[in-house]
């Protein structure tokens, strides 16, 4: 055969199975995802940009408006004004005697400079007026009694045992948390807050909570339940950056932790669940997880990611080791680059 | 002169070129989550500069320069943030030993991540897109000379790794 032949035979060998090699499929979901995101990023861009133009018209106006005006005074300075009238008006009436009685306050209503505030500042003053002056004082046998009737009302009928208290979901919801505080009412408040907020609820109420102890039993409390819904919203606080430590300082301590949870929402859906999932499993380590985490990566390399992350953050031997043996295995190596590249961008 | 291009076809040739757009941002970057990133990231580039479109290109060329240039600030980034084990390029001078067409596609993967910028970035375009040399290097900004060259070193790479004897060509 001839040398060029020979040649060409060989590129378009290599050629192949690096074409091969590199072939990767569409992502038909990720496409779609792209294109609603295209499509509501240039509606955003377009929305603004006429609020820009908008604004700058009535800008525009305003400018012309007031130079209008600024025009029309000029001229009418010739003519005397409304106050020159009236001071004139004034100095032709005849004078009052001034009233010695004490004036009396009819109207109690605050007021600035000696007028009445306009209607802009009794909503700023109401808006500004903190929400606990209104709240109810904590009182347990009230309390308890609401409790009592939450927990045996169904949810449709919540709305109605809020309004025969007489308090608002917002200041039930707190004198509940207050209630949870006494270890004999512990269980009833917390059936109550469930019925009152949903499963669902106790994440956003022990992100919002500043008490760290009201957290804390919040936290367990979704650890205690162990259903897909608590375990989502025990990661939604992991997934927030002060609240890490806190959550997975609780997880350690319980006795029977969601492990088998955790490894399912390592495949979830939402990246954010999937990292969170991954931290706490990371974070939980111990021999029985390290182990099923390895056999998941070394069972499918390239969708184990967030094992790959969960076993970055294990802090035991075992998966010491099981990375060091990554890092000299070339069919490997790829992943085990990628995990330590997402975990450093993770953790600054 | 050239007239700036119409909106509405900017839509159209965007979506069209999505998924190709999507591939290479996925082998640049090795992970389809972070190339999903990298391409919202492409996406609002090209809705702040598509008027400086003047179709002096195709319009695909235009967009992958943008789609290339996010993923390498990205990469930059990842490079700079941690440090890589350097295993791969040990490895990637030696004949690879494979048992399965799996394996072996994941040797050639490794072995081409194992190039320098350059070369790797040609690879993905060349053979990852199928991509002709003009475009390449139009991309990439680089003269169609340094393309085929970058062409040849990586079949001579990759033919060493597999054991091939490379012959050069005229």
């Amino acid at each position: 055969m001839h040398p060029d032949n020979i040649e060409s035979k060989v590129n378009q060998q290599t050629d192949r199975i690096i074409r091969q090699a590199l072939e990767l499929e569409t992502d038909d979901l990720r496409v779609e995802r792209l294109q609603e995101y295209w499509q509501r990023q240039s509606h955003h861009i377009d929305r603004k940009r006429r609020n820009l133009l908008a604004a700058s018209l009535i800008a525009a106006s305003l400018v012309a408006v007031s130079m209008f005006f600024a025009q029309h005074e000029l001229n009418d300075d010739k003519t005397p004004s409304v106050d020159d009238k009236l001071a004139s008006a004034m100095n032709d009436s005849p004078a009052i005697e001034s009233d010695s009685r004490p004036r009396k306050h009819e109207d109690y209503s605050p007021r600035l400079n000696g007028r009445q505030p306009t209607e802009y500042e009794r909503i700023l003053f109401a808006a500004r007026t903190p929400h606990r002056l209104t709240a109810q004082r904590f009182n347990p046998a009230t309390v308890e009694g609401l409790a009592l009737s939450l927990t045996e009302s169904t949810s449709s009928k919540v709305g109605e045992v809020l309004a025969a208290a007489g308090c608002s979901r917002r200041d039930a919801v707190d004198q509940l948390l207050e209630l949870s505080r006494t270890s004999s009412q512990h269980e009833l408040a917390f059936a109550a807050l469930e019925k009152l907020v949903g499963v669902s609820g106790l994440g956003p109420l022990a992100q919002n909570s500043r008490d760290p102890e009201v957290r804390g039993a919040l936290v367990s409390r979704l650890l205690e339940i162990n259903t897909e819904v608590s375990i989502r919203e025990f990661l939604s606080l992991v997934s927030d950056k002060l609240l890490r430590e806190e959550a997975l300082a609780l997880i350690e301590q319980d006795t029977n932790p969601p492990i088998g949870q955790l490894f399912a929402l390592l495949d979830d859906q939402e990246k954010k669940v999937r990292l969170a999932a991954a931290v706490t499993l990371g974070y939980l380590n111990g021999p029985d997880v390290t182990r099923q985490l390895i056999a998941r990566v070394n069972e499918q390399p390239s969708k184990s990611t967030e094992a790959w992350l969960a076993l970055l953050a294990c802090r035991g031997e075992m998966a010491d080791e099981f990375l060091a043996y990554a890092g000299r295995r070339p069919h490997l190596l790829g992943y085990y680059n990628n995990a330590r590249v997402l975990w450093a961008q993770m953790t600054p | 002169m050239p007239q700036p291009i119409d909106r509405h076809l900017v839509d159209q040739l965007v979506v069209e070129h999505l998924p190709a757009a999507l591939r290479v941002a996925q082998r640049w970057v090795g992970d389809a989550d972070t190339a999903e990133d990298v391409m919202q990231e492409a996406l609002c580039r090209v809705l702040r500069n598509w008027k400086s479109y003047r179709g002096e290109a195709a319009f695909s060329t235009w967009m992958m320069q943008i789609v290339v240039n996010v993923a390498r600030d990205h990469y930059r980034q990842l490079r700079n943030s941690c440090e890589l084990p350097l295993g791969l390029t040990d490895n990637a001078a030696e004949p690879i030993e494979h048992s399965s067409a799996a394996e072996l596609g994941e040797q050639v993967r490794i072995a081409i991540d194992g190039l320098p910028n350059r070369q790797r970035e040609v690879a993905m375009l060349k053979f990852g897109e199928g991509l002709e040399t003009r475009e390449i290097a139009e991309i990439l900004n680089i003269s169609d000379a340094n393309v085929h060259a970058c062409v040849h070193l990586i079949r001579k790479h990759i033919a060493k790794c597999l054991g091939h004897d490379y012959v050069e060509q005229d």
